[in-house]
């Protein structure tokens, strides 16, 4: 591959990216192949150190959506910079999606036992009615409310606990791969 | 507008503080919802002139089991007071046919306090009856050591276990294990489970048996040394025994 073509796959790769970010990139590039020939190797050897153009976008990618993530950490950025690492391999699945995943399911979880205990009042009058078993029940009624607003607090925290936790693996992960891009 | 997570757990930890008092109060008192109510109805009938005996549950596990001089019939469990009123039990003899029906009202509970079961015992003479067939739709169905000439057991949704069984029987279950234990294969044994395990197991080992065994996702194990398996034939009993997803055993033991 020359770097002609190596270029020009890696730019229709970064697509995503911004023109000023893939120039920038682009340029980077340009330059490990200048430095390359002038040390006297060929483009194909220059090519095949760097690595196939496609797996270099993907790693780069990914690299950018966990810089964006730490820059400005929400679940959404988090789980985009998840997807982009799983599809760098197998033990990329094992590190990042399987933590996600559970994560997930936990907050998950809190969130729906803090809506059930929350709406746990409102849940005994549409099956008591207004009824001396539903007056009976009140004080339960006020004890499950109250333990529905502390789980909704606890799966609240639980985000930016979930967030930084997440971040942290994701940043471990991105120096790995950098490792690997040097 | 934030919400301030300290006020919210402070508001909590008041609510539950009200819950817990005002629920020790009224335990105390004795119009706490946790003040169950018990469920403990009993029918008993003469067991004479009586060759058929047919029982059926909706929510409740049923067992049946051999002893006595007459039929009875315990229902018990625990529920709130306001649902008492939704367990019924009746027993009715008519023509040497006695049927027994126990039931719960299933209306839908978004809040309950007690599991909402209860339990069902049947408790017959023990002689040979020519039909005892047994029903639930949500619960396990057991009976022990009963005779009769034709035994059916049937749940929509629960397990099937027997012990000690004598006479033709039959099981189904749509979701639920199988395991019927018999006291001798001399009549034929149906049983069907769609997703469930099934086990038969007899405590006298027969000569000869025609076996039919069927599962698509399943195993398949049969431990009688020195039984014959057959082909179908009129002097011989056949069991059936099929699942749609569950593994299937025959084997002699208790």
């Amino acid at each position: 591959m020359t770097k002609a073509e190596y270029l020009a796959e890696l730019e229709k790769r970064l697509g995503d990216l911004s023109a000023e970010e893939r120039a920038e990139l682009l340029a980077d590039y340009e330059a490990h192949f200048e430095h390359g020939r002038a040390s006297g190797r060929s483009d194909e050897e220059i090519a095949e150190r760097l690595g196939p153009p496609q797996l270099v976008a993907r790693e780069i990618q990914y690299q950018l959506s966990v810089d964006e993530a730490r820059a400005n950490p929400t679940v959404r950025r988090i789980a985009r910079a998840v997807f982009a690492g799983v599809g760098l391999g197998l033990m990329n699945v094992l590190m990042l999606l399987i933590p996600f995943a559970i994560g997930m399911l936990l907050l998950a979880g809190l969130f729906v036992l803090a809506a059930y205990l929350t709406v746990s009042p409102v849940l005994m009058l549409v099956q008591d009615g207004w009824s001396v078993e539903f007056l009976l029940k009140l004080p339960l009624a006020a004890g499950l409310l109250g333990l529905g607003l502390i789980f909704w607090v606890a799966a609240v925290k639980g985000i930016t606990l979930f967030v930084k936790w997440m971040l942290a693996i994701l940043q471990s992960n991105v120096e790995k791969v950098k490792e690997k891009l040097k | 507008m934030k919400v301030n997570g300290r006020k919210l757990i402070m508001i909590g930890l008041v609510l539950i503080g009200i819950a817990v008092i005002g629920n020790l109060v009224m335990y105390a008192i004795g119009v706490s919802p946790f003040n169950g109510v018990k469920i403990n109805e009993e029918r008993s009938v003469s067991a004479e002139g009586v060759s058929r005996i047919d029982v059926f549950s909706n929510a409740g596990d049923v067992r049946v089991v051999s002893g006595g001089d007459e039929i009875t019939v315990k229902m018990t469990g625990r529920t709130e007071r306001m649902h008492k009123g939704e367990y019924h039990l009746s027993v009715s003899e008519q023509g040497g046919r006695v049927v027994i029906e126990a039931s719960r009202d299933l209306k839908r509970k978004l809040i309950s306090i007690y599991p909402d079961d209860y339990d069902l015992l049947v408790e017959i003479p023990d002689r040979l009856y020519e039909q005892l067939g047994i029903s639930t739709e949500i619960a396990n169905i057991s009976a022990e050591r009963v005779r009769a000439q034709h035994i059916s057991m049937q749940a929509v949704h629960g397990d099937i276990k027997t012990a000690g069984l004598a006479g033709r029987i039959g099981a189904r279950t749509d979701t639920g294990d199988i395991r019927l234990g018999v006291q001798a294969i001399t009549d034929d044994i149906q049983a069907e489970s769609l997703l469930g395990d099934i086990k038969l197991v007899t405590e006298e080992k027969p000569e000869k048996l025609a076996l039919e065994m069927k599962t698509l996702i399943g195993e398949r194990k049969v431990e009688l040394p020195g039984t014959a398996i057959v082909e179908s034939d009129p002097g011989v009993p056949t069991v059936q025994l099929s699942a749609e997803a569950g593994d299937i055993a025959v084997s002699a033991g208790r």
